[in-house]
């Protein structure tokens, strides 16, 4: 167990504390001395762990899921669960950091990162959703939800005081939601706009942004009625300036892959970056988590100054759509054996900078800037989408386009054909459509997908 | 005459209609259905409101293939299908398209509308909650920024009085298609569910002072209702004009529909708006606040599943009939619950499943066979 808890960036000292801990987590999920050694393999087959910022993240991403199963051992007796919320973590780094009886739980990525990428034992989880309302397949309803019901149903995370998702681009979350309460009395709580846009008012969202900020502080309502706990403007303001250096931390992560030649570390470590982002962390998490990226990023620049990387120098360059595969490394790790370079993927493009302030209303109120995020390209109506997609891919000078096509997910699923039409109407690059499911370890076919990747790469025709 | 032909002699006469209105200046304004869109501000503008609800068609559907996926339900990408072959005169004829964004198929019609056809698509945004000022005050708003864009396209005022004029209106064809709808409750005289269904359906284009007229004849001469079938409710999330095979199948069989609880294409006329006070806030508390919701609003399953426990009660329902649009992902995920909930109530339940495509096959009407003679016990003369 020590030996496994370094490839987490445990040093010895805190291996050893932490050992007693981790131990009671994997009786709690079910995880077996067996399941560790296949899962040392798995980390040292797919990922860098040779670099101590790789492992400072699997270190964080494990924290969590060991906070989240011992979130009332730890003495959290109400506990909110959070899915599907950009924005809310937000707001469970300000309970977090403020009480000490209630906590926040956005379970869902860093448990695909761990019992999905690492332990490779995920889908019991997806199966157990399935014996429910939620139908098997890739089409009927998405792993996201899925991973929600399996988990709740499995105990493999608190059964929740409160749940609380968002509706931006979905109407499958919030209904989950609605029937968890019908069927496990469990309270439900959403965040939601009005997603109207028109694109005639692009860039402007402010409709939007207004409505979902009034929609968040009504949620921080619901909170102060399930918990008790009341969070503050102040404390938002405190958690957003906090947040601030791990958005920094992380930009630089991503400038230094969309400008690496060749990409200094696997794709299959991008997904890791969804499942940091979403943590509800406390001040000293964030910490933990800024010194990782800075950790890592430090290593990556050291990497492309050498000129070593996961792909070949001159490698085609390709944006992601939708992001990378959570529960499976084996998709990254094909792309990039097949001498494939994934530089960034389109949630990136933003219509306006939320840092500019451009898009905020009413400058003193902490829900507004929290909502900045919606200006991103996914929530964009379809012709906004295509032109924020077509200029980030020209920004980028990328050579093709993955299309994760995210079956589950009309919200994604339903451009696919015309996004992927206007990029190669307009930019002369090919696209790559993957019928997926971004969650579900079953939709990966390794015939199917490497013959399709070798195709790919050819058309991009890089002579490497 | 029969109710088909009847209906049939109504929607031809409103396309030439439309013709005649639009050579003459006035303009028309295409809506997609679901109910949150308040047609009398589009009456009250002096357009011709018309609610585009084509469906039933597999090649309007399949049409959208080529720039939209399979995953979207039939019904939005027949709604794209009929923008791409512009050979429905209703659909060539708007000159507004106003499209709710209730789900997020209804939001890609809205979005592959903007697309393709440019800035004449409005997008009434519809709040999934409504029990905070700001929801209510968002969708006051939007329905004001509609009225400002009926009266830019239109060059006419949108007053208080002629709302209110349109509202007595359409209250008085949604108050006949309810006395319809009730005359299948018990024994005596009755309508067919098909005859009622197209008669609803006919009401969403045409004329509403016509068809509230044709509907008040419809009720003076209705047959003796059957007696001795299985009595059927229908629910689910869409049953537009043209989708017809479900309730052809059920008749074929020996089962009476005699009550619909639909979302999109079927008008709601279960409430009226209110007359009293000021008439775009009647509006607001008729097509948000007192509808009942939909399945993509919050909360909705319990409201729903208490409504169709007081059909099945009111309309001595024996068995339900899910008709379920594929990859309608949020009522497949309601449908589950409430499959369960009425089968633990002791009513048997049928879900059939459509992408357009002929339902009328061996299998569909043995299944449906199987599900009527459960409910009589035994083999029913069809």
């Amino acid at each position: 167990m020590l030996e496994f808890l370094a490839m987490f960036g445990f040093d010895d000292d805190e291996a050893r504390a932490q050992e007693a801990r981790v131990r009671e987590v994997f009786n709690r999920l079910g995880l077996t001395d067996e399941d560790i050694q296949r899962a040392k393999v798995r980390m040292n087959t797919y990922y860098d762990m040779e670099l101590r910022g790789v492992r400072k993240l699997f270190g964080i991403i494990l924290k969590d899921v060991c906070n989240t199963v011992m979130m009332r051992d730890d003495g959290r007796e109400k506990v909110i669960h959070v899915c599907m919320s950009p924005g809310l973590n937000i707001m469970g780094s300000a309970i977090m950091d403020n009480c000490s009886d209630v906590g926040m739980i956005c379970p869902n990525m860093t448990y695909m990162s761990i019992l999905g990428g690492v332990f490779g034992k995920y889908t019991p989880i997806l199966e157990a959703a399935e014996k429910e309302w939620l139908k098997s397949g890739a089409v009927a309803h998405c792993g996201m939800v899925k991973s929600r019901v399996g988990l709740i149903g499995l105990g493999l995370i608190p059964k929740p005081d409160l749940t609380m998702t968002t509706g931006y681009a979905c109407e499958t979350s919030p209904k989950v939601n609605e029937l968890l309460e019908e069927v496990y009395g469990i309270p439900a709580c959403y965040v939601d706009t009005c997603p109207d846009r028109e694109l005639s008012e692009y860039p402007d969202s402010r409709r939007i942004t207004v409505f979902a900020a009034k929609s968040m502080r009504a949620a921080a309502g619901c909170i102060e009625r399930v918990t008790g706990f009341r969070i503050t403007d102040d404390m938002v303001w405190k958690a957003l300036k906090l947040r601030k250096t791990l958005d920094e931390a992380m930009e630089r992560y991503r400038r230094v892959m969309r400008e690496s030649d060749p990409i200094p570390f696997r794709s299959t470590h991008l997904s890791m970056w969804m499942a940091v982002d979403l943590i509800p962390y406390t001040e000293e998490g964030i910490a933990e988590a800024v010194d990782a990226f800075t950790v890592l990023c430090d290593e990556l620049e050291e990497r492309r100054s050498r000129g070593v990387g996961a792909t070949p120098k001159g490698a085609p360059r390709v944006l992601s759509m939708f992001p990378y595969h959570h529960t499976d490394p084996r998709w990254e790790a094909l792309a990039n054996e097949k001498g494939i370079a994934i530089v960034a993927f389109d949630f990136e493009a933003m219509a306006i900078d939320p840092s500019s302030g451009a898009g905020i209303v009413d400058p003193n109120d902490p829900y507004e800037v929290v909502a900045q995020h919606l200006h991103s390209s996914f929530t964009q109506p379809l012709g906004a989408r295509v032109r924020l997609v077509l200029d980030l891919c020209r920004r980028l000078g990328v050579d093709g386009v993955f299309y994760h096509n995210h079956l589950g997910c009309r919200y994604a699923a339903g451009d696919a054909l015309v996004v992927r039409d206007a990029i190669i109407k307009e930019l002369g690059i090919p696209v790559l459509m993957l019928e997926w499911d971004n969650f579900d370890p079953r939709s990966y076919n390794h015939q199917q997908y490497e013959a399709k990747l070798e195709t790919f790469r050819s058309m991009m025709g890089a002579g490497v | 005459m029969t109710i088909e032909t009847k209906v049939d002699e109504l929607l031809l006469h409103r396309q030439e209609e439309l013709e005649n209105a639009k050579s003459a200046g006035k303009k028309v304004v295409g809506y997609f259905p679901g109910g949150y869109v308040p047609e009398e501000l589009i009456y009250a503008a002096g357009a011709i409101p018309i609610c585009l609800s084509h469906g039933g068609d597999a090649r309007t559907a399949d049409e959208a293939l080529s720039i939209m996926p399979h995953v979207i339900c039939p019904f939005a990408r027949a709604q794209v299908g009929e923008m791409m072959l512009k050979t429905n005169p209703f659909y060539t004829a708007v000159d507004l398209v106003v499209v709710p964004s209730t789900c997020q198929h209804m939001k890609k019609i809205g979005d592959f509308w903007e697309y393709y056809e440019g800035p004449k698509v409005f997008k009434l945004g519809v709040p999934y909650e409504h029990d905070k000022d700001f929801e209510v005050q968002y969708f006051r708003d939007r329905l004001v920024a509609l009225k400002e864009r009926l009266e830019t396209l239109t060059g006419n005022t949108v007053t208080d009085d002629r709302l209110a004029e349109a509202i007595v209106v359409y209250d008085r064809l949604r108050s006949l298609l309810k006395a319809l709808s009730l005359t299948r409750r018990g024994a005596g005289r009755a309508i067919g569910a098909l005859d009622f269904v197209r008669l609803n359906h006919a009401s969403l284009y045409a004329d509403p002072v016509v068809m509230a007229d044709t509907l008040e004849a419809v009720l003076e001469g209705l047959p003796e209702a059957a007696p001795g079938r299985p009595r059927v409710l229908l629910t689910g999330p869409n049953l537009v004009l043209g989708d017809y095979d479900v309730l052809a199948l059920a008749d074929e069989v020996g089962a009476e529909v005699v009550i619909e609880e639909i979302f999109e294409g079927v008008r709601d006329y279960w409430q009226t708006i209110d007359q009293t006070g000021d008439p775009l806030d009647a509006l607001v508390r008729g097509y948000l606040i007192e509808k009942r919701p939909a399945a993509f609003m919050r909360g909705s399953t319990s409201k729903r599943l208490e409504f169709i426990r007081s059909l099945i009660e009111g309309f001595e329902v024996q068995g339900v009939l899910w008709y379920q649009l594929l990859c309608c992902e949020f009522y497949d995920e309601e449908g589950s619950y409430i499959e369960t909930a009425l089968r633990d109530d002791g009513i048997p339940v049928l879900v059939v499943e459509s992408d357009y495509h002929s339902l009328d096959s061996g299998q569909m009407k043995t299944r449906l066979a199987a599900f009527v003679e459960t409910m009589a016990g035994g083999p029913v003369d069809a």
